[in-house]
């Protein structure tokens, strides 16, 4: 592979890749030969550098604590513990009634949530000269409520899908079972009926 | 995934999605949002993520929330270029001498805004390796490309800025002399 072979585009597209040192020794060597004599590849070269230079000395951005210390309040008070309740303790929380699976942490996040709801709704006519960081403020806020809403009804969901559930199937199939064997009976006693009259 | 190990999760990455939600949309606010999204996101799917995976989870979430969020961005301004993002208030001051940092925030300005002009998946790429420092196979974990690719895409979108830069200074190097670099 010589110098010759190529045109000025394919050592311009191999600039960033020569800058990385990703390029094959081969390439490298046919690279460098162009670069030593060409001032143009050597200002695209070192305009590379400038680029990852000033990329790389851009801010590290840390994240404001109040938005991790929003999330964590969350996961802390939105939800039920899942040890223990969602695998180990299953098919004993199947025995015990319906009512009494429902935790007070699941029925006080639902009151919070109607509560925060009814709160938002009996607010007055916002004025029109709120700026735009209280509007923002505003916004932030109703998506937290939301999400504490939707989790508050993740977890309601999961409670009926774990308990509520399985215990309506049981006394579906009870019903259906007790209806077979009424129905069993009934033609048992209509036969020996027959029976009678036929006798 | 328990609360603790959530709490850890939230403290070791929530810089990363901050800040590459930062870089992406370049507007402090929505990239606050951003991140409490997609952390919320990540609590509320925690029995489904892989922690083995969870930083790759963490910036495909991120990332595509930033997506959404720039189309909806593009979508208010109705056809209007979007609004320019106020990179000043992230770019570095740096190591500048006095009477050229003025060049050189313009500098990082023009670099910045190039780098906001790249499309997808370029942008992403190039944020995540060259300002979040991720390993071309971090980041092919989290947007789902060939390692190759992400080469490939980065070196092209590097190019694209490093063109763009140009046509603006003409001739970068001096504009780099001028700002000490």
């Amino acid at each position: 592979m010589t110098d010759s072979n190529h045109d000025s585009a394919w050592f311009e597209e191999r600039v960033e890749a020569f800058v990385d040192g990703e390029l094959s020794a081969d390439e490298l060597k046919v690279f460098e030969t162009r670069l030593a004599a060409d001032a143009t590849l050597q200002q695209s070269v070192n305009d590379a550098r400038t680029v990852i230079s000033v990329l790389r000395t851009a801010s590290r951005a840390h994240c404001p604590d109040v938005i991790s210390d929003r999330v964590l309040q969350l996961a802390r008070g939105g939800s039920l513990p899942d040890t223990g309740l969602e695998r180990r303790d299953r098919q004993a929380l199947r025995r015990v009634p319906i009512l009494r699976r429902v935790t007070v942490r699941t029925v006080a996040i639902a009151a919070a949530a109607c509560l925060a709801v009814l709160l938002f709704l009996k607010q007055p006519a916002p004025p029109e000269n709120y700026s735009e960081a209280e509007v923002q403020q505003a916004l932030r806020e109703a998506k937290y409520a939301l999400a504490i809403v939707s989790n508050a009804s993740k977890e309601t969901a999961k409670t009926i899908r774990m308990d509520a559930m399985p215990a309506v199937n049981d006394a579906f199939d009870r019903v259906l079972n007790e209806g077979q064997e009424a129905r069993r009976v009934g033609h048992r006693q209509d036969d020996s009926e027959t029976d009678k009259k036929d006798n | 995934m328990n609360l603790k190990d959530f709490e850890t999760a939230v403290v070791q990455h929530r810089d990363r999605v901050f800040g590459f939600a930062l870089h992406f949309l370049g507007n402090r606010q929505e990239a606050e949002d951003i991140t409490q999204d997609v952390l919320i996101r990540l609590w509320s799917n925690r029995d489904s993520v892989d922690q083995s995976t969870l930083a790759a989870w963490l910036l495909r979430v991120a990332r595509n929330a930033c997506v959404d969020q720039y189309r909806k961005r593009k979508i208010r301004s109705q056809g209007v270029d979007p609004i320019s993002p106020d990179h000043d208030t992230i770019a570095a001051a740096g190591e500048i001498m006095p009477d050229t940092e003025i060049d050189n925030r313009m500098l990082t300005d023009q670099v910045m805004k190039s780098v906001d002009a790249l499309r997808e998946p370029y942008k992403s790429i190039v944020i995540l390796r060259e300002m979040q420092d991720l390993t071309y196979e971090e980041i092919s974990a989290a947007l789902e490309l060939p390692l190759s690719t992400v080469k490939v895409y980065l070196h092209r979108g590097r190019r694209a800025v490093r063109e763009s830069i140009r046509q603006i200074y003409g001739d970068l190097e001096l504009a780099a002399d001028g700002a000490g670099r």
